[in-house]
């Protein structure tokens, strides 16, 4: 359910966020659902327990998870769909550079609506973090 | 927990450890890298005092380890080979072990040399190599150790072996947090299980980081110089993982700004930023001094 990439440049927190990130929006994992305890997550992707529960903790600080004392770790009932000004900056600068390689590419405004048309439909109609 | 203060060590008149600094937290797993020969077997075996330092100490849980022995069997060092395992079979080599460390669990040991399918019966020097490792590591950590030194845990063995022994390594550190100090030239490895890294090179060790840290800490360099600027390049000690042509490939220090000014005078064609992985660190570090 989760690769990590140990020779990748970025780091295994992060990458563990993102998958789980991206396993919360593809709504494979739902709000309630429980998520491996950090010490089997660890040993489920073989990676430092330490680096597990920081991205736990990140996942947590971002609203996207919650742990509840002695009973475990749960995907947010009420996942925060608000993005914080340096997550929407990192956004449009990597959409920059996106748009730079279409540009080269020759591919037009046009298809790239109808791409991220598609990609709405892919992760699911009913995400309102679409519609702000 | 485990403080190693100041040590020096010497074989005959080769220095090998100058005043060498490092500090142990409970629960981490820590990789010592350096080049062959660069004294990583011997910092393990000073903090198992096979060896004694010539200069400074060794601190375990605020006990000087040379005046307190008894601390030796909360420290177990797996070394790359185990010659005097050899004649035995694992019945055999339990019962010793046993003696030596008084809070041995047959139980779990049994438990895990059935789920590795391990021989109980054969002996040691008959096992292939990875058998031999995974063998190793299961004894040590049922010893119950608070600090676990391991030489090449992972090096020459199959892919499937070393999942395994990868996945033994976290477990035991998630659930009992034991504290591992690991040697390994497979920086894969290191980069997945480690969250601390030092480096050692010139007789001790620069360098600790957050491997989390580290990723944030370089850049990798890709510019385009018409003249050839090569040997200014190398000069400036600015080290250098591939170069053909006009283009370069460079590792920087993100907070080397002087550096960083002096390849911008040089007017580069193209300037790439991108991030770097430990391999690549690891290449500018010990690389540096090679001649190319």
């Amino acid at each position: 359910m989760i690769e990590i990439d140990p020779r990748s440049t970025m780091p295994i927190y992060e990458q563990i966020m993102q998958k789980l990130k991206e396993l919360c929006i593809k709504g494979v994992l739902k709000p309630g659902d429980k998520l491996p305890s950090v010490r089997e997550m660890a040993s489920m992707i073989i990676a430092n327990p330490n680096t597990v529960s920081k991205a736990y903790k990140e996942l947590e600080r971002e609203g996207v998870i919650e742990t509840l004392r002695g009973r475990g770790t749960f995907v947010s009932e009420t996942v925060k769909k608000t993005l914080d000004e340096g997550k929407m900056k990192m956004i449009k600068e990597a959409l920059r550079q996106i748009m730079i390689d279409a540009f080269y590419a020759g591919i037009s405004l046009e298809q790239m609506y109808q791409w991220m048309e598609d990609m709405k439909q892919e992760f699911g109609s009913d995400d309102d973090a679409f519609h702000k | 927990m485990l403080f190693i203060n100041n040590v020096s060590k010497s074989f005959g008149n080769e220095k090998v450890l100058e005043n060498l600094q490092l500090q142990l937290r409970k629960g981490e797993i820590f990789g010592l890298l350096g080049r062959n020969g660069s004294g990583k077997t011997t910092v393990l075996r000073l903090i198992q005092q096979i060896l004694l330092p010539d200069e400074g100490e060794i601190v375990f849980e605020d006990k000087r380890i040379h005046l307190h022995p008894e601390v030796k069997q909360k420290i177990l060092y797996v070394p790359v080979r185990q010659p005097f395992y050899d004649p035995f079979n694992y019945k055999q080599i339990v019962r010793v072990l046993k003696n030596i460390y008084p809070n041995f669990d047959v139980t779990y040991a049994n438990e895990l040399i059935n789920r590795y399918h391990l021989p109980e019966n054969k002996p040691f020097r008959n096992f292939s190599t990875g058998m031999k490792k995974q063998f190793s590591i299961i004894l040590a950590f049922a010893a119950r150790p608070s600090i676990i030194l391991l030489d090449e845990p992972t090096d020459g063995i199959d892919a499937v072996t070393r999942h395994d022994i990868l996945q033994l390594m976290v477990e035991e550190t998630a659930e009992r947090e034991t504290t591992m100090l690991i040697t390994s030239h497979r920086l894969e490895d290191i980069e997945r299980i480690c969250n601390r890294i030092g480096m050692l090179q010139n007789n001790t060790i620069s360098d600790v980081m957050d491997l989390d840290e580290m990723k944030g800490m370089y850049s990798k360099i890709q510019a385009v110089f018409e003249e050839d600027v090569i040997l200014t390049i190398r000069e400036k000690g600015i080290p250098i993982l591939d170069h053909a042509g006009v283009f370069y490939t460079m590792v920087l220090r993100k907070d080397d700004q002087e550096k960083r000014t002096f390849l911008k005078n040089l007017k580069p064609k193209v300037w790439h930023e991108l991030p770097v992985n430990l391999e690549e660190v690891f290449i500018a570090k010990f690389g540096g001094n090679r001649r190319w």
